[in-house]
């Protein structure tokens, strides 16, 4: 079963995601705050992250830069989440090491068809 | 150098000149008596000297001849001694020297032939009076008698002349002294006339001399006075050569320089007041100069666009005819009185203008100018355009005012299509199906309440929040704000304490928004605040105040931020563990609120430790009735 990290903070957008991923085959691994998250991607080892960029105690961009530069995780897929919409906020995620971009809200089809794409480029 | 020269130059021959000729006059004087004295002494000679023995000399004569005769009447009457030819003799030289002094003292016209005349006479009558001497001794008597006629006849003629002698310097005498009388008394005229005119020549000289210099020197007195009262042009016309016109020359000189001097300052004076004028002019914004009766001493253009009036006209108005706005004024008056930049309140100081159909906003700045620097001699009025800010702030009130309706009609019926799912109205739940639908319920609340605070913050903002303000009692305010949040401090184990506030006095406050304000407050505390940590909520009395506060052991505010978490949209980013959900709008709606019942808001916080919020309310006049109006 595909393991995916989800680094979400909110509860509720947490349990739907997780939901409707479950429900697509995946295994699903909640963290609420980024360095819980971290361990959890070291220990773990999921094959696809979900972050959301404003996580507690320690920022998406802070934990997508330690993931790039740790050469265990470098070619980790990771897909940000975050309600900013703006192009340079989208262009800065991907500077960033980003692999792909969801913009909440959104919906369940689109987060199965981001996180399936992901995956299948991973392999 | 020549005489003249020379004399032009020196003041000192001038007035010695004038010495000299009052002396010259003197002298002339003198001289003119000492001539006059001369010749009477011409004349007091000739009657002495001359005329006197002339005079003398005759009666010499006179007295001989009495005695020959004498001497002859004796011999005819037969007493002829030796005396009497002895006394006849001698009569004879005494008349020829008394003669002889008389030749010898020849002065005057007619005694030279008187002279030679009584010679003769004298020699016949001598030469007939022997003869007849002779015949009487020779007893000739008929002889003696025709000598003796002869005799007498020569006689006779001898005393005419003699007469004619005595008279003619008798009469030379008289003249010589009338002569001398008149040569006196004229002297005495003149030389008194001479004397006056000299008195008056003197005094005019004097005059002239002492004008010599006192004319120049009023004229340098005049000048002087003339640049001591500002005049710089003027010219002392004191033409001499001498030291007063040397004195005049260099004081010239002087207020040429003065006022070379003078110029050069004006110059500059009048270039800074240019560049002033300029630098005042090219500002975009309006500028007002005013002087210390508030009339206008100097309006920009800027100032004469936005405000309506143009040019000349504006100098010297009022500034109230100028502009119709109190709130200027009362700047400018308390600008002046202080003589310092008065600071106001928030927005006291703006002021709006109509501009055709649109307003224009100003915030008005009043900095005082004076000279000495100890008393304002007038108010410098800036005006700076914050129509733009003000803009964009109407826009955004309006924008999120809008926009908040706008939300909440989606979001009402999402509200009511989620209950009423949850109430399992159309139709049963799965569990999964429930917890979906309880998750959209809850999310839907969250965004109702978020634009309940944005719509509250525009409306307040707005001016359109309503306020019921009446007498309050604390415990009642205080228990209705915390009763609901009694649990989710238990859940997150933070001790709250609420202190015994009955004691304290009612206070003038709208009890919903006051309920508002704590809740806020109570819940930031707790979200701040740790497991294990504790919020407190007291009172105190304070002035004419009563000071609310909400004290928490939670993390603290870093001092750079304390001022900007009363600030709309500012999210608690110092600690990402913190992190609100909301807008950032809970604190910005509580300082308004707070404000809007006329109180202030404190913070007081330390990094680590804790912070305490803290907000005055004013002190009730009347009690309250019992519980009026509390939730």
């Amino acid at each position: 079963m595909k393991r995916i990290l989800l680094a979400e903070d909110d509860e509720n957008i947490a349990t739907i995601v997780s939901m409707c991923l479950e429900d697509e085959g995946y295994e699903v691994i909640q963290r609420a705050d980024g360095i819980e998250a971290l361990r959890a991607i070291y220990d773990l080892k999921p094959c696809i992250v979900l972050l959301d960029l404003l996580l507690p105690r320690m920022s998406g961009y802070l934990i997508l830069r330690a993931l790039r530069e740790n050469p265990a995780t470098a070619e980790l897929s990771v897909m940000v989440m975050s309600a900013k919409s703006q192009k340079e906020d989208i262009q800065e995620a991907y500077d960033q090491g980003a692999d792909d971009y969801l913009v909440k809200p959104f919906t369940p089809s689109e987060l199965i068809e981001h996180v399936s794409r992901l995956i299948d480029r991973g392999r | 150098m020549t005489i003249i020269g020379a004399f032009k130059k020196s003041l000192r021959a001038k007035i010695l000149l004038g010495y000299f000729v009052v002396i010259g006059i003197l002298m002339l004087v003198g001289l003119w008596t000492v001539l006059s004295s001369i010749a009477i002494n011409r004349a007091v000679e000739a009657i002495t000297i001359d005329s006197y023995r002339s005079l003398a000399a005759v009666h010499g004569m006179l007295n001989s001849l009495d005695k020959m005769n004498m001497a002859q009447s004796e011999m005819l009457l037969g007493n002829d001694t030796s005396d009497n030819e002895k006394l006849y003799w001698e009569a004879d030289k005494g008349f020829r020297k008394s003669l002889s002094d008389a030749l010898s003292n020849i002065t005057y016209p007619g005694e030279e032939m008187a002279l030679n005349d009584i010679t003769d006479f004298y020699d016949a009558y001598f030469n007939s009076m022997t003869n007849t001497r002779a015949f009487i001794l020779a007893g000739n008597e008929g002889e003696a008698g025709l000598r003796h006629k002869e005799a007498v006849s020569a006689y006779n003629q001898l005393m005419l002349k003699l007469e004619e002698l005595y008279t003619i310097n008798q009469d030379y005498m008289v003249k010589s002294t009338d002569y001398a009388r008149s040569i006196t008394s004229r002297a005495i005229n003149s030389a008194s006339l001479v004397s006056l005119v000299g008195l008056i020549v003197a005094l005019y000289l004097g005059y002239k001399v002492s004008d010599v210099i006192i004319a120049p020197t009023k004229l340098l007195t005049e000048s002087a006075r003339k640049v001591a009262q500002g005049d710089l042009s003027t010219v002392a016309k004191v033409g001499s050569e001498d030291e007063i016109g040397i004195l005049a020359k260099e004081f010239n000189h002087m207020t040429g320089r003065l006022k070379e001097y003078e110029e050069a300052n004006v110059d500059k004076l009048v270039t800074e007041q240019r560049k002033s004028e300029a630098i005042i002019e090219s500002i975009a914004d309006p500028i007002i100069v005013l002087d210390k009766n508030m009339c206008c001493q100097k309006v920009n253009k800027a100032a004469q666009t936005v405000f309506g009036h143009s040019g000349e006209s504006c100098l010297g108005k009022h500034l109230m005819e100028f502009m119709d706005d109190k709130v200027v004024l009362e700047a400018a008056q308390k600008c002046l009185e202080t003589n310092r930049v008065p600071s106001f309140e928030g927005t006291k100081t703006i002021i709006s203008v109509r501009d055709g159909d649109d307003s224009k906003y100003f915030r008005v700045e009043a900095a005082p100018f004076s000279a000495t620097g100890a008393k304002a001699q007038g108010v410098i009025l800036y005006f700076a355009d914050v129509t733009y800010f003000k803009e964009v702030d109407q826009l955004k009130t309006d924008f999120v005012s809008t926009a908040s309706h706008e939300f909440r009609t989606p979001l009402a019926s999402m509200v009511l299509a989620s209950e009423l799912l949850l109430e399992e109205k159309a139709g049963d739940l799965t569990e999964k199906q429930k917890k979906l639908t309880g998750i959209i319920r809850e999310d839907c609340s969250r965004l109702q309440e978020l634009v309940s605070e944005l719509l509250d913050i525009s409306k307040l903002e707005a001016g359109k929040m309503e306020f019921h303000i009446v007498p309050v009692s604390l415990p009642d305010v205080l228990t209705s704000a915390s009763v609901s949040l009694v649990p989710l401090f238990k859940d997150k184990d933070v001790e709250l304490a609420i202190d015994d506030t009955s004691a304290m006095p009612e206070v003038e406050a709208d009890p919903k928004k006051l309920v508002l304000v704590l809740n806020n407050l109570l819940m930031n505390a707790l979200r701040y605040t740790d497991a294990g940590g504790s919020v407190r909520v007291g009172a105190k009395t304070e002035d004419g105040f009563v000071r609310v506060s909400v004290t928490d052991t939670g993390i603290g505010i870093p001092m750079s931020m304390q001022k900007k978490v009363f600030e709309k949209f500012f999210q608690g980013r110092w600690d990402e563990k913190h992190r609100t959900g909301g807008a950032g709008m809970g604190l910005a709606l509580v300082k308004e609120i707070v404000e809007a019942m006329s109180g202030r808001i404190e913070l007081e916080s330390e990094e680590g430790r804790g912070s305490k919020f803290s907000f005055t309310l004013k002190r009730a006049s009347k009690p309250a009735k019992g519980g009026e109006g509390v939730a």
